[in-house]
């Protein structure tokens, strides 16, 4: 059989970006689809260079319009007025949630994807991780180990430019890095009292995927924190800064965007996939292009509806899910503000510049001793300020006092939002709804609440937080220990879990489904487990692994 | 919350005079359309038939905004904050706008922008301060507590003029500094030898 191309990869975002580079490094002919339209590096980025006051609300958006249409994707971090076309608009792309506790299900559809507008944190999973499900038996045994994992964790930071600090902990292993974004002195008077305090913990610098140093024609971070509305310097990871180029340097990739991939066609003679059926996003004519293998990277929900979607006879509950866990044991992690608070006697220092990363307090929990209220961890991610002009709002004032008095920098406050793991359980689950979308494919209908173990821990972490932030000598602002609506992290993971068992799991430790071995899946939806750090990185490094092995299984005719 | 006195000479030095000329012409031109919205606020009978437009407000906007950030009024914040007031930006609406009216003309004993810059400073300062009293007063730390419904309405208005003047390029690149490209992260120096604060600290911005 002659196939059109060598692989399709579904989705252009962090996973799909490196799906593309690693498959037509390796010599295969590549058609990367997007849902979203293009979005060209640089000339692109419409709103990057603009000022508040060059934008119609200020840079804080139509209120009124925002409640219409973009009442999910408003709500959370990253989207402003700059940035909003980054984002969905809920309106156009509906999709079905509980109605008491709604999945906050935040996506943008563009060439990029959500590289355009991620938090960019780059964490390593550990050990206690990848062997977290076989220890407490929460979740099937994910079939990797850290040591699988490590040789592609230093091949995608390697390329991709990731800033952090050599720390020599377990449970966060370290990478290639460049050098580290340093902490203000208000987070490193929280680190020197939390080291002086603590045995079990430590405050470090986020490890983020902004460039320090200049690397293979992207510029080194210039502190604008502008991430979202994209960056023409190229300094931080993204589709277009990084792995698209690449791939386009090979001369073996197609990019077709305005595409929505409907369904993945299967041969029943061979139970292979052969093609995938498109509509035009905006014309919505159909499309057939055939392929001899598949990249799943649509987004972790995105991908598992879209095996959904490609029921057959010989698959009616949905291709590659004849273990029947295909769409259950979604996960996000349960976030919550654990604590604001100000810093006493640190007024005569200050900061310059806008570092687009923050700190990090590593998980210390249930690493060698076991919590008694617990299982798993949770990590902290914050920031030191001091306070800008809105904290007017707060205080009392009026007039050429109060005007001058926020013309100086206000009080240090620290933030710290604890990041707990979510537990894998089956009823967490992406469906197909029977209501449509305006292409006529079924909506997702998508169910995730957080659980007792999840709340304990951010009780935990709520605690630990304020006990923490108490050294600093200031006045607690807030302190929660109620998770945020699920989603809120943008870390949904989960739905098409990665395991040994074909009768209970979707892929395998190659990122290959079980039932459909030229299908592969290496965006979140394949996640085992949550940890709790941030995945991305982890994506990065299964599609990576995941593109290395589908070629070798084609050079030996296996695919 | 009892009425507000209004001393009919000058207060303290530390009252604010009006920024610049242009704006004292400004505030006297602009009296006879709060007058009307003054009426209104103040008459429940006749705030029935007549609607009211946010920019029937916006005399007032410009006055409070003066008072409140002496200078911003070339920054045009009535006007703005009238275009934007009917897509709710900030939280703003009318009815908000409304009720920190009929507070600020209840204890004017008038028409607010009938009364002298230092009355209406006086009257301005009252309405804050009360909204912070009663806020203390939740805590059980003052027994001075206004209603909630202004305090709330108050708060609002209040962000929406800060975000006005400080998100235009007076406020933004004149107060405070701006800089799109800062291109260093200086991550702990001596106030003293700091630059001023970016009006663009994004992240100061959100958390504070």
């Amino acid at each position: 059989m002659t196939y059109d191309f060598d692989a399709i990869v579904v989705g252009s975002g962090i996973s799909g970006g490196w799906a593309a580079k690693e498959l037509t490094e390796r010599g295969m002919r590549v058609l990367m689809i997007e849902r979203g339209r293009m979005i060209e590096h640089q000339s692109g980025y419409e709103n990057e260079m603009k000022a508040p006051w060059e934008m119609e609300f200020r840079g804080y958006g139509d209120a009124k319009l925002l409640a219409e249409e973009y009442p999910v994707q408003s709500k959370g971090t990253n989207f402003d007025e700059y940035t909003m076309d980054h984002f969905v608009n809920d309106a156009d792309h509906p999709y079905q949630t509980s109605a008491d506790k709604p999945f906050q299900w935040r996506r943008g559809y563009q060439v990029g994807g959500r590289s355009l507008i991620w938090g960019r944190q780059c964490y390593r999973w550990s050990d206690y991780d990848f062997g977290a499900n076989a220890r407490d038996g929460h979740g099937t045994d994910w079939p990797v180990r850290y040591a699988d994992m490590k040789p592609w964790y230093d091949h995608v930071e390697s390329f991709v430019g990731v800033n952090g600090s050599m720390e020599d902990m377990p449970q966060l292993p370290d990478g290639i890095f460049q050098p580290a974004m340093p902490l203000s002195a208000g987070e490193s008077l929280l680190a020197k009292q939390i080291a002086a305090h603590y045995g079990d913990r430590r405050l470090i610098p986020g490890r983020s995927a902004n460039l320090t140093e200049a690397k293979e024609g992207r510029s080194a971070c210039q502190y604008r924190y502008l991430c979202a509305r994209g960056c023409s310097f190229g300094a931080y990871f993204s589709t277009q800064s990084s792995t698209l180029p690449a791939a386009n340097k090979t001369g073996r990739l197609t990019l077709l965007p305005d595409t929505i991939v409907a369904k993945i066609e299967t041969d029943p003679r061979t139970g292979k996939a052969v093609a995938a059926q498109c509509i035009d996003a905006n014309s919505k004519e159909t499309s057939r292009h055939t392929a001899r293998m598949f990249f799943l990277n649509a987004s972790s929900f995105n991908s598992v509806g879209l095996l959904l979607r490609s029921a057959s006879d010989t698959a009616p509950n949905g291709l590659a899910n004849s273990s029947g866990t295909l769409g259950r044991y979604i996960m996000d992690h349960a976030t919550a503000v654990a604590g604001v608070a100000t810093i006493a006697g640190l007024d005569d220092h200050t900061y310059y510049g806008n570092r687009p990363s923050n700190f990090v307090i590593p998980r210390f929990r249930n690493l060698e001793e076991a919590h008694p209220d617990f299982v798993r961890g949770y990590s902290y991610q914050g920031v030191g300020i001091r306070a800008n002009w809105p904290r007017g709002v707060h205080m009392p004032g009026v007039g050429a006092d109060f005007r001058k008095t926020l013309s100086e920098a206000g009080e240090w406050r620290i933030l710290m939002v604890a990041f707990a793991e979510s537990l894998p359980r089956a009823d967490n689950r992406v469906t197909l709804s029977d209501k449509l979308d305006k292409w006529g494919l079924p909506q997702l209908h998508i169910t995730l609440h957080h659980g007792e173990n999840e709340r304990a821990l951010l009780r935990d972490a709520a605690a630990e937080a304020k006990i923490m932030l108490g050294m600093l000598g200031g006045k607690m602002l807030i302190s929660s220990d109620e998770p945020d609506l699920a989603g809120s992290a943008v870390h949904e993971m989960g739905g098409a879990r990665m395991g040994r068992d074909p009768a209970t799991s979707v892929v395998n430790g190659n990122s290959q489904t079980h039932d459909v071995p030229n299908i592969f899946v290496t965006d979140g939806a394949a996640m085992s487990s949550s940890a709790c750090q941030n995945p991305s990185l982890t994506y990065m490094a299964f599609t990576a692994r995941a593109a290395a092995f589908a070629v070798e299984q084609v050079k030996a005719g296996l695919l | 919350m009892p009425p507000v006195s209004t001393p009919a000479s000058a207060p303290s030095a530390s009252v604010p005079v009006a920024s610049d000329s242009a704006a004292f012409n400004s505030r006297d031109l602009l009296v006879g359309g709060s007058a009307l919205a003054a009426l209104i606020s103040a008459t429940p009978y006749l705030s029935r038939p007549i609607m009211m437009h946010a920019e029937d407000f916006a005399p007032l906007l410009d006055s409070v905004s003066d008072i409140l950030l002496p200078g911003s009024l070339s920054t045009q914040p009535g006007a703005y904050l009238a275009s934007v007031i009917p897509r709710e930006w900030r939280g703003l609406t009318l009815s908000y706008v409304k009720t920190v009216s009929h507070w600020l003309n209840r204890h004017a004993q008038g028409d607010f922008l009938s009364i002298s810059f230092e009355r209406r400073f006086a009257v301005l300062t009252a309405l804050d301060t009360a909204t912070f009293d009663g806020a203390a007063a939740e805590t059980g730390e003052s027994d001075a507590a206004m209603d909630a419904e202004t305090a709330e309405a108050w708060t609002i208005l209040k962000r929406a003029l800060l975000t006005s003047f400080y998100t235009s390029q007076k406020g933004g690149s004149g107060d405070l500094a701006f800089n799109l490209v800062p291109g260093r992260w200086d991550a702990d120096i001596p106030l003293a030898q700091a630059p001023r604060p970016l009006s663009n600290d994004w992240l100061a911005i959100w958390f504070s």
